[in-house]
């Protein structure tokens, strides 16, 4: 029965660490510069093309552990520099929820033609990393090893933002500007928020880049993926709470064992219990699980 | 008595072959001047890409290849007009629409999926009415209920049926002594069919065999993740994991599979996909199926038409397909190539579409995969293999210890129904 | 000293302050009015929450109005708005923190908020949104005053405070203006402004239409407030409602 149970967590630690990251991109903009942004799901396709392609570019079929750690690092930054170019071209002139709503979800379509032009429709692949790292049993059950390192950097860049915001004075400023404090206050007490919504955005691109970045080597870079990506960091960031990264990581876990055990269990309910989960959250805790009531 | 007759024949014929020229003059007979038209509708990109890798290419190389080695078609070049189907049927209709009523092809090639072979079919017996060679588009459907009685559509590929006997006969060939057996398909149409027919069949062959698990899983979905049926399947310990994951999904299912130690912990794999793509998704020793005879024989120096053919694929897309659009477009073409002289050399005029298609059928021809032949518009070669994959010293990747399922086997006559066929497999087939 | 001069601040189409010019200089002022009247608003303007259409605003002489808002406190103008706005998921001393090391460039010595208000010191650590009203107020004052800014600005400073807080509250005002400070308040109501203000500027439509001590205008007002009809004060487009 642990046996069994282990199991499920375990095979769902690849979704769990990609949804970890990619869910708390999209709740930290939301959190902290009370935008609601889209854009993050294309960021999460262009890191996943942009690993592949420089990984094959750089190491062919072989794996250099040190050079593909170098190669997420720029997949992160190239996140970070095209939202944080989204936003200073144009999310910045988005006044209401509606229109970011309306037009991110637009500037979505228009990340995945350039994905279109650039690499095509069809998926590409550089498993070296995820084949080579080798395999690991725990309590007789076999987990790749690149699972746990999926998990083990997703939780290491939660616990490492997670100090940032609560131990450093920027991070504190962050707190001032975001949902739970005051925005304008917060500038009349001398924070720049230019220089926040900037930070923001890029820390939002470097987690949203390096989680597609982090799943290819298990599943490729397809295109439509970011579709899938979306929905369940959506779903998770509602049933997790906006802004918090405990959050983020309980809902990550419920979402992605929750999808294989249906998995196994009930096939055709798989694509639906994220769906069920959220739903129910919402009548029980409508700001999630561990969100809270935010003047919005 | 002999004589007589044979100097009768002669007369006929020569009043026929007078008549014909003057016919013939008057229609228009000659061969017309230029280069022949023939259209493409294969998919390039969507989910079916990494199945059919590069079918663009290999149209190319299937129209370069009769106009380098053969001398085109009546002497004529082939000019090849290609649109991508995106695998989706309206796209197909689109495509098949402007090939045939803006480019003026004189025959097509094209669908690998059931659904836009489905969208297809109908549409070219009733309105376009022109030679079509449809790639796959294996459903049962096909000629039973799309359409019943084609004059026009062909099919290269095998029907469900054909592959499903084929699997369950290679699987009991290469292991005779298993005793559990576990299968996994794509969650749609073609998945459900397939695992059903195979199971249907086994029961009939080998009823002691207990199929311990069966899984579906999203079909086509992005990025998938299968460790959990991968892990399932470790735990179910069957004898012999057979997979009809395919496209993007055989992609990450064999990464995934082979990063957990799924290939070295189940005695025998059977994988649709792992001999379909290009080298670097197959495994060692896991059984691919080549489909129909559509197995291109290892390029012998000498071989005919492989010795210059498997150059120019590994030359253009890297890797030798087993399984291949390559194979099929120029098994197509070939088909197309000999139907024309045929009917040429018959009534010394250009054919019709509808002379073309009648010639069509019945024929043989010998192409990348031996002698193969058009009976009742469905392609049949003398058998279809499954194979142990290998990667030989040169890197190329070829099939070893092939297991050829005969024709008998696999092909429903026209007095039975499947059901009764499948039903009577057990007394015929051990 | 802080000099306003010929200051006019409008939403769309609507002005809310026309052409008003006052100045503070080590006393404290207090607006008053009806809602609507343009005080909130007067504050925003000097505090850089609210844009200003044209006017000078001089702080010792020179102008701030081209300082963004997150320069305004480094530039000496503290802040206390109307319902506090706390960062309530921080503690007091977080929330003192953030204005702390927001004006840190500024290059005058920080006040010391425990010194100056020694309440604080009982609810220092704890979350700010876990205080009471008054707590918030207190809280909202160290923070606009840690930097020590040169004036201070208190919008509604005393609504909805209990009176033993109200007296405890008019008491650091007084103390504040003890220290040499400029303040510049906004009271709706003329008794509270009574309490610490010297000087009562009555504000009607975005204009000055009196000033004095609280007795001066109370006497000078009366009659007026009396005449005014009723609902008079939730016209459209109140201030109130406004967003900030």
């Amino acid at each position: 029965m642990f046996s069994m149970g282990l199991r499920y967590i375990l095979n769902a630690l690849p979704v769990v660490s990609y949804v970890i990251l990619l869910s708390f991109s999209y709740s930290f903009l939301l959190y902290i510069c009370g935008r609601v942004s889209l854009t993050f799901a294309g960021i999460y396709l262009v890191g996943a093309y942009a690993t592949v392609s420089l990984s094959i570019a750089l190491m062919g079929n072989s794996l250099s552990f040190a050079g593909f750690m170098g190669i997420l690092l720029l997949a992160s930054l190239l996140g970070a520099a095209m939202l944080v170019a989204s936003y200073l071209c144009f999310e910045r002139f988005l006044k209401t929820d509606v229109h970011r709503m309306v037009a991110t979800s637009s500037l979505l379509l228009v990340f995945r033609g350039l994905v279109k032009v650039v690499w095509g429709t069809t998926p590409v692949t550089y498993s070296a990393p995820f084949l080579e790292l080798g395999v690991s049993e725990i309590a007789g059950n076999i987990v790749p090893n690149y699972y746990l390192f999926m998990l083990g950097l997703a939780l290491l860049l939660m616990l490492a933002l997670a100090y940032f915001l609560n131990r450093t004075s920027w991070g504190m400023r962050f707190r001032a500007s975001s949902l739970d404090g005051d925005r304008t206050m917060a500038q009349a007490c001398g924070v720049n928020q230019n220089l926040v919504t900037l930070m923001t955005f890029a820390i939002s691109g470097v987690l949203a880049g390096l989680a597609g970045g982090l799943y290819a080597p298990i599943a490729g870079a397809a295109y439509g993926s970011e579709a899938n990506a979306l929905l369940l960091a959506a779903l998770s960031v509602i049933i997790g709470g906006v802004g918090s990264i405990g959050g983020a990581v309980l809902a990550a876990f419920i979402v992605g064992i929750v999808r294989a055990v249906a998995a196994i269990k009930m096939p055709v309910l798989e694509l639906a219990v994220p769906f069920i989960i959220a739903s129910v959250t919402l009548m029980l805790r409508p700001f999630g699980i561990w969100g809270k009531e935010f003047r919005y | 008595m002999v004589m007589r007759r044979t100097r009768t024949l002669v007369v006929i014929l020569t009043v026929v072959m007078l008549l014909m020229g003057a016919v013939g003059g008057a229609a228009g007979g000659e061969i017309p001047s230029g280069p022949i038209k023939i259209g493409f509708a294969v998919p390039m990109s969507g989910t079916a890409t990494s199945l059919a890798p590069d079918a663009g290419i290999n149209a190319e190389i299937a129209v370069e290849y009769i106009n380098k080695y053969e001398g085109g078609i009546l002497g004529r070049p082939v000019k090849a007009y290609i649109y991508d189907t995106k695998g989706d049927p309206q796209t197909a209709v689109d495509v098949f629409g402007k090939l045939i009523e803006n480019d003026g092809v004189e025959a097509v090639l094209g669908c690998l999926s059931s659904g836009t072979g489905l969208a297809i079919a109908p549409r070219v017996e009733s309105k376009w009415k022109i030679p079509t060679l449809l790639l796959e588009a294996t459903t049962m459907q096909m000629f039973t209920t799309a359409v019943p009685n084609p004059k026009y559509v062909f099919r290269i590929g095998p029907d469900d049926v054909m592959q499903s006997i084929t699997h369950v006969k290679a699987v009991l060939g290469k292991k005779p002594d298993l005793k559990t057996i576990a299968l996994g398909a794509p969650d749609y149409e073609w998945g459900h069919d397939v695992v059903s027919s195979f199971t249907k069949i086994l029961k009939q062959l080998r009823p002691d065999v207990e199929v311990v698990y069966t899984f579906f899983h999203p079909f086509g979905e992005a990025s998938p993740n299968f460790a959990a049926y991968i892990t399932e399947l470790m735990q179910r310990k069957p004898d012999v994991y057979v997979g009809y994951s395919w496209g993007t999904d055989g992609v990450a299912w064999h990464n995934q599979a082979r990063a957990m130690g799924l290939y070295s912990r189940i005695p025998l794999i059977f994988d649709v996909f792992s001999g379909t793509a290009k080298g670097q998704l197959a495994t060692e020793g896991v059984l691919g199926e080549t489909r129909a005879g559509n197995c291109m024989f290892p390029p012998h120096a000498l071989g005919y038409p492989n010795s210059k053919l498997a150059p120019m694929i590994l030359e253009r897309v890297g890797a030798l397909p087993t399984y291949g659009m390559g194979v099929h477009m120029l098994t197509g073409m070939l088909y197309l190539k000999a139907a024309y002289e045929k009917a040429y050399d018959l009534t010394g005029q250009y054919p019709t579409p509808e002379m073309l298609a009648k010639t069509i059928d019945g024929l043989s021809i010998i192409g990348p995969c031996g002698i193969t032949s058009m009976i009742n518009h469905q392609s049949t070669a003398p058998g279809m293999a499954v194979g142990k994959l290998h990667q030989r010293e040169d890197g190329l990747w070829i099939m070893e210890d092939m297991l050829i399922v005969p024709d008998y086997l696999r092909i429903v006559p026209p007095w039975m129904t499947v059901d009764e066929f499948i039903g009577k497999l057990g007394e015929i087939g051990q | 000293m802080l000099a306003i001069d010929g200051l006019t601040v409008s939403y769309g189409t609507e002005i809310a302050v026309k052409n008003v010019s006052l100045t503070v200089s080590g006393e404290v002022v207090c607006l008053c009015g009806r809602n609507g009247a343009g005080k909130s608003t007067l504050l925003k303007a000097v505090a850089g929450i609210a844009d200003i259409d044209s006017g000078r605003i001089l702080l010792d002489g020179k102008n701030v109005v081209d300082i963004p808002l997150h320069k305004r406190l480094e530039a000496g103008i503290g802040y206390v708005p109307e319902d506090r706005k706390l960062f309530n998921e921080m503690t007091v001393r977080e929330n003192v923190e953030v204005a702390r090391i927001g004006a840190r460039a500024a290059g005058r010595k920080d006040m010391d908020v425990n010194e100056f208000l020694p309440e604080l010191a009982s609810f220092y650590d704890r979350k700010s949104k876990l205080l009471s009203g008054g707590q918030q107020k207190m809280v909202s004052i160290a923070r606009a005053i840690v930097a020590s800014p040169k004036v201070v600005l208190f919008d509604e400073l005393l609504e909805g405070l209990a009176q033993a807080m109200a007296f405890k509250i008019c008491d650091v005002v007084k103390r504040l203006k003890a220290e040499g400070k400029d303040i510049l308040c906004a009271e709706s109501s003329l008794d509270k402004a009574s309490l610490y203000a010297d000087r009562v500027i009555w504000l009607e439509q975005g204009k000055i239409v009196a000033m004095g001590t609280p007795a001066e205008i109370k006497s000078q007002m009366m009659e007026h407030i009396r005449k005014m009809p009723v609902g008079q004060d939730f016209r459209q487009g109140d201030e109130g409602c406004r967003p900030s």
